[in-house]
């Protein structure tokens, strides 16, 4: 098991929180919450250790494309980038729906 | 050799020479192997005879993924998950029947008497190879050999009754190499689910429609 932590220079916090994805082996869950703090802080618990530059080319991608300022927080079960890259555009629909 | 029984969640025996991957293979997948020589199929594409496989360890995280060739699979070799439902967890001993997991498959069985399903994760792999593999902690992995579309609240409802023995059952279903978690269906707070497929994950507004395409 590994913890990671990334920091990323964001523009638009969210308004409401969201939850997204599932417990289970191949899977993850994502969890956006609003934050006070300037800056998006993604902290990842994944099963699969040595992953963490996969995750930074992820999430840097993610961010690029949308800079939401939020508190973000991953379980991870073994999940492929694929995965993790539909799973952030699902919590990305899920922000859209509620405003 | 019918192709249709080389799809995910199936158990394959094999000699362990016939596992090969890309990566230099480490030593526990070789001791794995030597032990209990039986690997899972993933989900993919069967390109050029390779079948994708993947090794399980003894801790959770040893998960290693490499191929075998089709032609070195028999039928006779490869257990389904549905294949585990008949009280194959008499075969294990006492202590190993009273982890969580294995110790709610009795009133699981009940439950889901009118669907086509099997077992599948640590707990099928150990129903399978008689070797311990579930921890005190797993997860109930099922599978529900899709027939009938499910509303949100029928699901709901079967969901409630699986996860009512103090372990978390998870059903995924499948049809054919796509497959879609259940729990998703029920909890889900955005207009898509993730479906996934030999081709990679996709999102999907109707899963149930979208597994049965070819």
């Amino acid at each position: 098991m590994e913890k990671l932590r990334y920091k990323f220079e964001t523009k638009n916090p969210i308004k409401n929180p969201v939850h997204i994805g599932v417990v289970a082996s191949g899977d993850l869950e994502v969890i956006f919450r609003p934050t006070d703090s300037d800056e998006t802080v993604v902290s990842i618990v994944t099963g699969s250790d040595g992953f963490k530059e996969v995750w930074q080319n992820v999430l840097d991608r993610f961010f690029a494309r949308y800079p939401i300022q939020a508190n973000i927080e991953i379980n991870d079960f073994g999940s492929t980038p694929g995965v993790v890259n539909l799973r952030l555009t699902q919590a990305m629909e899920a922000l859209k729906d509620e405003k | 050799m019918e192709r249709i029984e080389l799809l995910p969640h199936n158990l394959v025996k094999i000699y362990p020479e016939e596992f090969f991957s890309d990566e230099k293979k480490p030593k526990w997948v070789v001791d794995s192997l030597t032990k209990v020589p039986l690997v899972i199929i993933r989900r993919g594409n069967i390109i050029d005879g390779k079948v994708p496989v993947g090794v399980r360890g003894v801790k959770r995280e040893q998960r290693f993924a490499g191929y075998i060739f089709t032609k070195d699979v028999v039928s006779e070799s490869i257990i389904t998950p549905y294949s585990l439902i008949y009280d194959t967890w008499d075969l294990l001993s006492k202590s190993r029947r009273e982890l969580p997991a294995i110790n709610a498959l009795p009133k699981i069985v009940s439950i889901m008497k009118a669907y086509k399903w099997g077992i599948g994760g640590s707990v099928g792999f150990e129903l399978a190879s008689r070797q311990a593999t579930a921890k005190n902690s797993s997860d109930l992995d099922l599978i529900l050999y899709e027939k009938n579309h499910l509303s949100r609240e029928e699901a709901s409802l079967l969901l409630k009754r699986l996860n009512q023995f103090g372990v978390h059952a998870d059903l995924q279903v499948v049809h054919g190499q796509k497959g879609f978690s259940l729990e998703e269906f029920v909890n889900n707070t955005s207009e898509t689910i993730l479906v996934k497929t030999a081709n990679g994950p996709k999102l999907s507004r109707d899963p149930w429609t979208e597994i049965e395409k070819d």
